[in-house]
């Protein structure tokens, strides 16, 4: 029946002239794993810490279960939220933390020791309940964190760049095994992170924000491969951009240089690409109708890709992604003049 | 280079050593005359006893000063905490008015000279003692009041600083989890900050304790604190009676700064 979890009606939110948050508009659905992806400043915290009832909107309405808690206070609420510092009360234990939510529901003695157990059993966690957090590592901080906020059922799950604070290699575990843990449990949740790519391996559905704006909502691949707006193109990796004019399906740049797209764009005056979308050498083939000849001028080595920076006849500086694989195959140098090209539906046409 | 490391380091270390010996020196002397045999105080002793400690237990007046100072160290400690968590509460998780100037307020009896506020302390009452007609000069309320007021910059500090030290998500992350604003206060904040509460209670207990200026003006003739009874003792005589009695003294200030250091350890407070 109730298949929207937290609805956002046009929440805003000012710091003094500073707009945090404008007009956010939301729908969570239930067991639906939905992220606010941003730059620091883009208002996705502010966003996540209104529906935990941290912050009250200037204007709009937060609803949890159809239920209005726009104005209530976060222990009337029924969300819980993993932070980024993980907040672990230092001077209790780690049963005692996960414990805690229980205790403030009055939940009896005998429950409480079988749902910790549970909780802490569901992130690999029993043998540490005695312990305290400063003996933890920080990985284990992380899934007390996370054990803490699941232990009370919570309708909705706040999570506020929750693995920001691991190493890399943690952080990719941990993103595996918090998306198999809220597929399991079927957790409606709200992902705050400044990490796309965290944002798009874990997602149903990513929200960009900028400027306290939604930028675009989508799913990861849709966003990707479609972005609405230069910025959110620039935020996803699209890293280069021209600027000119569209002729229907024509585009020309201002130094002169023209390239073929889809579909009508008028009205854009910007063309983007992403780097790993451009091929040095590309086929004669006729989808890779945009061949120019570039020199290169730089090579960024950084292990599974390399970034060749190229420039057009028409001056135009571009950056493309090559392979490992594809670089062991072939020898490149600074100075070698190559040939480039892209397909037509490669190159994305975007409002100035 | 190596070498001049080593200068640096020696030189360091003599003005450690040089610094230590001119704070301890005159702790150390003042214990060590306690012991003397002769009441007159000369180098080398001719003998040492503890006469002076059993002249402490029979002088009324000292036994008496003792128990009035710690009285009054208790209660205006205990006072002084409750304030200073209260103001520190308030300048640190409320957003005030004047906030500021409130915390300076809060500290400024540590800008003015102890003596003056004991004097400004004393034509205060006196006037309102004047306009109400009930005896305040000198009351035990009021030497309280007073020794609140010198304690208070010590209490709010090290409170607001626990506070500030703490991280506020934790407040959040218990509210979140279902408390109230009180519980979370309740078994989150304070259990957390407990250390700052101890420390802060210690120090007001020390500076009470040893306060001669703000009392000299409100106790009354023949209920005094030990701070003005040395003074007193010394006015008249100078025997090893005052080295014993503020032997006493420092050993139990030293037992509060061991506790102290026990619960909290006073490296965490500073």
């Amino acid at each position: 029946m109730m298949s929207n979890k937290v609805v956002l009606e046009g929440l805003t939110k000012r710091f003094g002239r500073v707009i945090a948050a404008e007009g956010i508009h939301l729908t969570v659905k239930k067991s639906e794993l939905i992220s606010l992806l941003g730059p620091s400043g883009c208002g996705k915290t502010t966003t996540l810490r209104m529906i935990a009832g941290f912050i009250m909107p200037d204007e709009g309405r937060v609803l949890i279960e159809g239920q209005d808690v726009t104005y209530s206070p976060p222990d009337k609420r029924d969300t819980a939220m993993v932070f980024q510092s993980y907040a672990l009360f230092p001077h209790m234990t780690v049963f005692d933390n996960v414990a805690f939510g229980l205790r403030m529901r009055r939940v009896s003695k005998s429950d409480i020791i079988e749902r910790v157990s549970k909780a802490l059993a569901l992130v690999r966690l029993e043998s540490v309940s005695e312990r305290y957090p400063s003996q933890l590592s920080g990985g284990q901080r992380q899934r007390v964190a996370l054990s803490r906020a699941l232990v009370v059922n919570p309708s909705v799950l706040l999570l506020d760049e929750p693995l920001s604070n691991l190493d890399a290699k943690l952080r990719q575990e941990m993103q595996v095994e918090l998306r198999q843990l809220q597929k399991e449990l079927n957790l409606t949740s709200i992902y705050v992170t400044h990490d796309q790519e965290e944002a798009f391996s874990l997602s149903d559905r990513v929200v960009v924000l900028n400027d306290g704006r939604i930028q675009q909502i989508g799913t990861p691949k849709e966003v990707f491969e479609s972005p609405n707006s230069y910025f959110v193109a620039d935020f996803v990796g699209i890293r280069n951009f021209m600027d000119g004019t569209f002729e229907g399906k024509t585009f020309t740049s201002t130094s002169g240089l023209k390239v073929y797209c889809n579909g009508t764009n008028a009205g854009a005056g910007k063309l983007g690409l992403r780097p790993s979308k451009i091929v040095i050498d590309p086929p004669d083939d006729v989808r890779y109708l945009n061949q120019f000849r570039g020199r290169i001028g730089f090579l960024k080595y950084a292990g599974n890709t390399t970034e060749v920076l190229a420039r057009l006849p028409g001056g135009e500086r571009i950056v493309i992604e090559v392979s490992a694989r594809w670089l062991s195959d072939r020898s490149i140098q600074v100075g070698d003049e190559v040939k480039l090209g892209w397909r037509c539906e490669d190159a994305l046409a975007f409002p100035d | 280079m190596r070498s001049g490391l080593r200068v640096s380091r020696l030189f360091s270390y003599g003005a450690l050593t040089a610094i230590l010996g001119f704070m301890l020196t005159p702790v150390v002397l003042v214990v060590w005359i306690s012991f003397f045999s002769q009441p007159l105080i000369a180098f080398p002793p001719k003998g040492y006893s503890l006469a002076w400690y059993q002249n402490i237990l029979d002088q009324k007046n000292f036994v008496h000063a003792f128990i009035l100072s710690f009285q009054v160290a208790l209660a205006a400690t205990a006072i002084s905490m409750i304030i200073g968590l209260l103001a520190s509460i308030g300048l640190t998780r409320f957003k005030l008015p004047g906030k500021s100037t409130l915390q300076n307020l809060f500290l400024s009896p540590l800008v003015v000279p102890a003596i003056i506020t004991g004097m400004a302390m004393y034509i205060f009452f006196m006037r309102l003692q004047r306009s109400m007609g009930i005896e305040l000069v000198p009351s035990f309320m009021v030497l309280v009041l007073a020794h609140v007021v010198v304690t208070i910059p010590w209490t709010v500090r090290l409170i607001t600083a626990g506070l500030i030290g703490m991280n506020e998500e934790l407040e959040e992350a218990a509210r979140d989890l279902g408390a109230s604003k009180w519980r979370a206060f309740w078994r989150i904040t304070l259990p957390i900050i407990r250390p700052s509460i101890v420390a802060a209670g210690i120090f007001a207990f020390i500076f009470s304790f040893g306060n001669l200026e703000v009392s000299l003006m409100l106790v009354e003739p023949g209920e005094t604190t030990i701070p003005i009874e040395i003074l007193n003792y010394v006015f008249w005589k100078m025997d090893p009676t005052i080295a014993a009695v503020a032997t006493v003294q420092i050993v139990i200030t030293g037992i509060l700064m061991l506790i102290a250091d026990r619960v909290v350890g006073l490296s965490n407070v500073f």
